[in-house]
Order: C-alpha cells, then sequence, then structure tokens
C-alpha cells in the first residue's frame, strides 16, 4: 500500500478530464504539483490539437493552403504518429477525414451542433497528402485537404500527459489519466498491482463488459452510439475514409488495449470502421494488441488475449 | 503626507498579493485511499490454511471506465 490517489478533474477536449497520481500522504504536495502539470499539458496539448479553434496550430496548418507552416512540437509529434498510423491501418485510420466529417455535419463543437442534413463531401478522397519535416516542426497539408486528431489526439495527448507528471516529480509511485475515455496508465496504483479498467458496456448504461489490469499502456474505446448528431441523430462521426461518410459497417463499439496510449487510439478507430473478420486479422497482426469488440446485434467478442480480471468472489490459496 | 502614502502602498501590496494567490491557486485536488485486499488466516484442523478475500468493492473497484467521446453533461 503506497498511500493515496490524489485527482483532479476539470473539462477540456469537449469532455471531462480526471487525472490521478498516487502518493503518500506526507507526498501530498508534489501530488498536487504532479497533478497541475498534468493539467497543464492537456491545456496546451487542446490549444494545439483542436480543429475548433481557430488560432491553434492544427487550424493554422489547415489553413495554410498547402504551404510549410511552423507548428508546436505537439503537433509535428502527432502529425508524424498519425502518418504512420494511416500506414499502419491500410488506411482506415485516416486524419484526413476533416472535409469529410465536416460535409457530414460535424462542423462545430458537438455543444454547438445544429440538426441539419448530411451531405457527400463532393472532391473529397481519402489518403490527402500531409508532410512533416523530419528534422523540424514544421508541416503542409495538401492544398484543399484538412486534418482532424480526432481518431489519435486524445491518446497521443494522454501519453504526453504522463510524461509531463513524471518531469514534475521523479519519485511518482504511478498515474492514470482519462481523457474522456481514452485512458492511459504508468506505474502503480496505491494498493500495488495493475490498474483496474472497467470496460463500459455500450448497450447498457452503466453496465460493465469486464475489468482490464494494465500496468503500463493505453486503452481506448470508439464507438458510434455516443456523439450522434443529425436529423433523428442518425448520423455518427466515424468517417470510413473508403466511402467518406459515416461508417455503416463496423461493431457499435470497439474498446482496444494497447502498450501505447495513442496507437490504442488509433486501432480503436481503425476498428470501429472494419468487419469483424476484418478486425480479426488486424489485431491478430499486432503484438499485445486486444480488443472487446460490441456488435450492433449479438455478444461482444474478445479480440487477441485480452488481461481481463479474474471474475472471482474468493479464492482459497 | 507621508503616512497617506504609506497607507495607499499597503492597500495596493495587499490587493497585489491576494490577485498573486488567486492566480496561483491550484486546481482542487481530491484525495481517496484505495484500500488494498485483505488476507485473512485461518488455523483448520489440518494445518493452516490462508483466504485471500478479493471480494470487497473497494479492494477491487475499477480506477477508470472507459467510454466513447461521451456527449458533454
Amino acid at each position: 500500500m503506497i498511500g493515496l490517489l490524489h485527482r483532479t478533474t476539470f473539462r477540456a477536449m469537449g469532455t471531462s478530464c480526471t487525472i490521478w497520481a498516487t502518493a503518500s500522504e506526507a507526498d501530498r504536495r508534489h501530488a498536487r504539483r504532479v497533478l497541475a502539470a498534468g493539467r497543464a499539458e492537456v491545456e496546451a496539448c487542446e490549444r494545439t490539437l483542436s480543429r475548433f479553434d481557430p488560432s491553434s496550430d492544427l487550424s493554422r496548418l489547415n489553413d495554410a493552403a498547402g504551404k510549410w507552416v511552423d507548428v508546436d512540437s505537439r503537433l509535428a509529434d502527432a502529425l508524424r504518429l498519425a502518418l504512420r498510423g494511416r500506414k499502419a491501418t491500410g488506411g482506415r485510420f485516416d486524419p484526413t477525414i476533416l472535409p469529410a466529417l465536416v460535409a457530414a455535419g460535424y462542423d462545430r463543437t458537438y455543444e454547438e451542433l445544429e440538426e441539419r442534413p448530411g451531405r457527400a463531401a463532393s472532391g473529397w478522397r481519402a489518403g490527402a497528402e500531409v508532410e512533416v519535416a523530419p528534422d523540424a516542426d514544421r508541416a503542409r497539408v495538401e492544398r484543399g485537404a484538412a486534418v482532424d486528431l480526432g481518431g489519435v489526439g486524445k491518446g497521443y495527448s494522454a501519453d504526453r500527459v504522463l510524461l509531463a507528471m513524471r518531469d514534475a516529480w521523479d519519485r511518482l509511485p504511478g498515474a492514470l489519466v482519462d481523457l474522456g475515455g481514452d485512458i492511459a496508465v504508468w506505474g502503480s496504483p496505491p494498493d500495488s498491482g495493475p490498474w483496474r479498467i472497467a470496460v463500459a458496456d455500450p448497450r447498457l448504461p452503466g453496465g460493465s463488459l469486464g475489468t482490464v489490469r494494465i500496468e503500463e499502456g493505453g486503452v481506448a474505446t470508439s464507438g458510434r452510439h455516443a456523439r450522434r448528431f443529425g436529423a433523428g441523430r442518425a448520423l455518427h462521426h466515424l468517417i470510413d475514409p473508403a466511402t467518406g461518410a459515416p461508417a455503416l459497417e463496423g461493431p457499435l463499439a470497439v474498446t482496444v488495449v494497447a502498450p501505447d496510449p495513442a496507437w490504442a487510439e488509433i486501432h480503436a478507430t481503425a476498428l470501429a470502421v472494419s468487419s469483424l473478420e476484418r478486425a480479426r486479422v488486424h489485431v491478430a497482426g499486432l503484438s499485445g494488441v486486444s480488443a472487446f469488440w460490441v456488435p450492433p446485434i449479438g455478444a461482444p467478442e474478445q479480440l487477441g488475449v485480452l488481461p481481463l480480471e479474474p471474475a472471482l468472489v474468493g479464492a482459497a490459496a | 503626507m507621508r503616512r497617506a502614502w504609506a497607507a495607499v502602498i499597503a492597500v495596493w501590496a495587499t490587493l497585489a498579493i491576494v490577485a498573486g494567490l488567486a492566480w496561483a491557486r491550484p486546481a482542487p485536488v481530491q484525495s481517496v485511499a484505495q484500500p488494498a485486499s485483505t488476507t485473512l488466516v485461518v488455523k483448520g484442523k489440518h494445518g493452516t490454511q490462508r483466504f485471500v478475500v478479493v471480494g470487497s468493492t473497494a479492494a477491487t473497484a475499477p480506477h477508470a471506465t472507459t467510454q466513447a467521446s461521451p456527449p458533454p453533461p
């Protein structure tokens, strides 16, 4: 038993964020400093990566009409990661879906969305050109294209927040970052052992599919049951890069456990627009990655070996 | 006159200190204990048996719960 879990909760990135730090009672001041550093990093990532803030580095890049732009290292790193993710998922995760997402109706923050019919993104194509200088924080997006980091930004930010917290106190025993359900963990909780993350059941409010136990890495969920919009809330934000429209194929929700929080979100985004068969092949080809797949109809399936907590109520040794 | 200036400076200094403290006020932090699993040792007829109790809600409660980009409250 290390001590206490110290936490702070605040709104950022359009959702509720909570960050936790393990520390003894005597180290309460260190915990406060760690949490403040974590929150500052969340806010810095939002200022840089948000497509809804016209002054963010991402908005400046999208508005640059194909010119090279100096950007914060956070955006340069996130773009490099997103491009690797597009390649690794065969284009099912694509950071350049923004024009299609806007055409579908998700053209402002979720709080401000108005009910209007979605339309096809005329002239849009997947795989637009994005370049990041290999040795400098500069980037360029093909003229007419635009980037949205919705499928990687929170996972990437959660990982950076963990690093900021560890930098703030080099004896930090453990930390958990929860950015609206995209979760990153490192170290130990106060009760030792791994961190326990309940996987929410999208079909049953308050229900759980099980609890995964991880010591380091990330858990990310992508699903079409949340953030619906448009007439009759018939549309969702998961654009299939193959069609440029909200995905018809894929699960109701998928939760991915991976050694890296950003990659957990990339894989969750890709699997959310994939058939079950394709998802099985995708996860089978990855090391240390597993997923809970919840179809629109039928029983949930496990892909790969999920680190699930045994459903014990008592055991004799 | 000197006293008047001293009073004005004192008031401004106090206001500056209060403003500084308010600006630097840390985010609200909650601290919660996370009880560990309880181990009970029970001696029986055939020697010692050790039981690990994992049924305690507090000891096995998840630290966080996943969700898919929830809409704002």
